[in-house]
């Protein structure tokens, strides 16, 4: 017979952590871009 | 005619793209519009650029910003696009 | 004549009767709620920022005697077709009833006062807010609020309404899969019914500490990009992690929300269920923690809402 391996998964339950850090400095960096231009340029707004 | 004293006589407004439109044409008015449009989308370019996102992005931002800073009795572009003063 | 396009008009009354007595009239009249609030303001410490763009006010005004200010001024006032601005957030067919009456001892509300907004946009749209309002000798009190979010409903506990007011948000029925459409992960999707009480504080801005939310029987299923799955055959516990995302079933979700006045938020969230593994469905524990800027996010959906171009905000994340 051919010998079978088998993964034995332990059958209590597996443990998974995740962690994630959402950014959202893209729209917060625009905006201080644009206060700044509206500061520097005032003759233009 | 510079573009606060525009504003004030109402000929031009804030619109939802970042520029300034005319409300009351004239080919004076309209001069002043176009050069204003001209620097303000240079530099919302530079901007888009420098913060890696598009300059849609950056013209709609400052289209709600302007919109928001515009003094009350000045015009303002609605979503419709039809004006209105504040 | 109060204002520029404030003007009441009304019945003075004088009678010699005992030492003196100056009786006001002031029948309903429309007013526009905007000229209204700006002449309130003169004089009235308003919220700032809070600014009205549209609505009709009914309002009358009567006292018997206006020289004795023993004798109350009631007021009745009616507003429909409201439409109040706040910083870059709107309130949509805003109406109110209030019915008070002023004196020395300051307001008192004469029965229930009512308020109710059709819609307020935050980035979330929130409907069907209705709020019973009193004035009480320390102030105006919160008697109720309950509105609808998410696809389910919120309620605010009962709570004085100072400037720093403190209570608690309660949420039945949130949708799981609208949260994941707003977080705005693409391949992320998931269904469940999630209940909560949030505790909370305002001071300039809201806090919330030891936010429970609790879900029983739901699933999440994230389905990786091409890339992420190519990285997760080369990293163990990413591919275990992807596969089991692929389809988690669970059946208890718990999690824990506190976010600080700035909006920096932290959700530590533990999912009990079954998820693949190796091919096969087996019993998982998920912790998934969540660090983000709810204000941000919240900013940036009302900043996107009118682009078609999602904001797109960077993801970090590791798995042990």
């Amino acid at each position: 017979c051919t010998p079978r391996v088998e993964i034995m998964v332990p059958d209590k339950p597996i443990t998974v952590n995740l962690n994630v850090k959402v950014d959202h400095e893209i729209r917060v960096r625009v905006d201080r871009e644009l206060e700044q231009l509206f500061e520097q340029k005032q003759d233009l707004f | 005619l510079d573009l606060q004293q525009a504003k004030q006589q109402g000929l031009v407004g804030e619109q939802l793209n970042g520029l300034v439109g005319v409300v009351q044409a004239s080919s004076e008015v309209k001069a002043v519009a176009n050069d204003i449009n001209r620097q303000r989308l240079a530099s919302y370019q530079d901007i888009a650029r420098r913060t890696g996102t598009s300059l849609t992005v950056v013209q709609s931002r400052a289209g709600q910003l302007n919109i928001e800073r515009t003094q009350s009795g000045h015009y303002i572009q609605l979503a419709d696009g039809s004006w209105r003063r504040k | 004549d109060l204002a520029k396009d404030v003007q009441l008009n009304g019945a003075w009354h004088y009678s010699e009767h005992n030492d003196g007595q100056l009786a006001l009239e002031i029948p309903t009249q429309r007013l526009s709620a905007v000229s209204l609030w700006s002449w309130l303001n003169t004089w009235l410490r308003l919220p700032v920022g809070v600014a009205p763009q549209a609505g009709q006010v009914q309002l009358s005004l009567s006292t018997p005697n206006l020289l004795d200010n023993q004798q109350p001024l009631i007021v009745k006032a009616r507003l429909q077709d409201g439409q109040l601005g706040y910083r870059d957030m709107l309130a949509e067919r805003v109406t109110a009833k209030l019915q008070l009456s002023w004196s020395k001892q300051g307001l008192q509300s004469l029965g229930p006062q009512a308020v109710s907004i059709d819609k307020l946009n935050v980035g979330i749209p929130i409907t069907d807010i209705h709020a019973a309002l009193h004035w009480r000798a320390q102030g105006p009190w919160l008697s109720g609020l309950t509105a609808q979010a998410l696809g389910g409903q919120l309620a605010l506990s009962p709570m004085a309404l100072s400037a720093t007011p403190t209570g608690e948000l309660h949420a039945s029925n949130i949708s799981l899969e609208q949260i994941l459409s707003y977080a705005n992960v693409n391949g992320l999707t998931g269904q469940g019914q999630l209940h909560g009480r949030l505790p909370f504080a305002f001071d300039g801005g809201i806090s919330v500490t030891h936010g429970r939310v609790h879900s029983d029987q739901g699933w999440v299923s994230y389905q990786a990009n091409d890339q992420l799955v190519a990285t997760g055959e080369t990293n163990m516990s990413l591919g275990l992690t992807l596969g089991l995302l692929s389809d988690l079933r669970y059946d208890r979700l718990t999690a824990t929300i506190s976010m600080a006045r700035t909006g920096e938020a932290t959700i530590d969230s533990s999912l009990h269920g079954r998820a693949p593994v190796m091919g096969k469905m087996h019993p998982v524990n998920f912790n998934y923690h969540h660090q983000e800027n709810l204000l941000q996010l919240l900013a940036s959906l009302r900043f996107a809402q009118d682009l078609s171009e999602r904001l797109p905000a960077r993801l970090q994340g590791e798995s042990e």
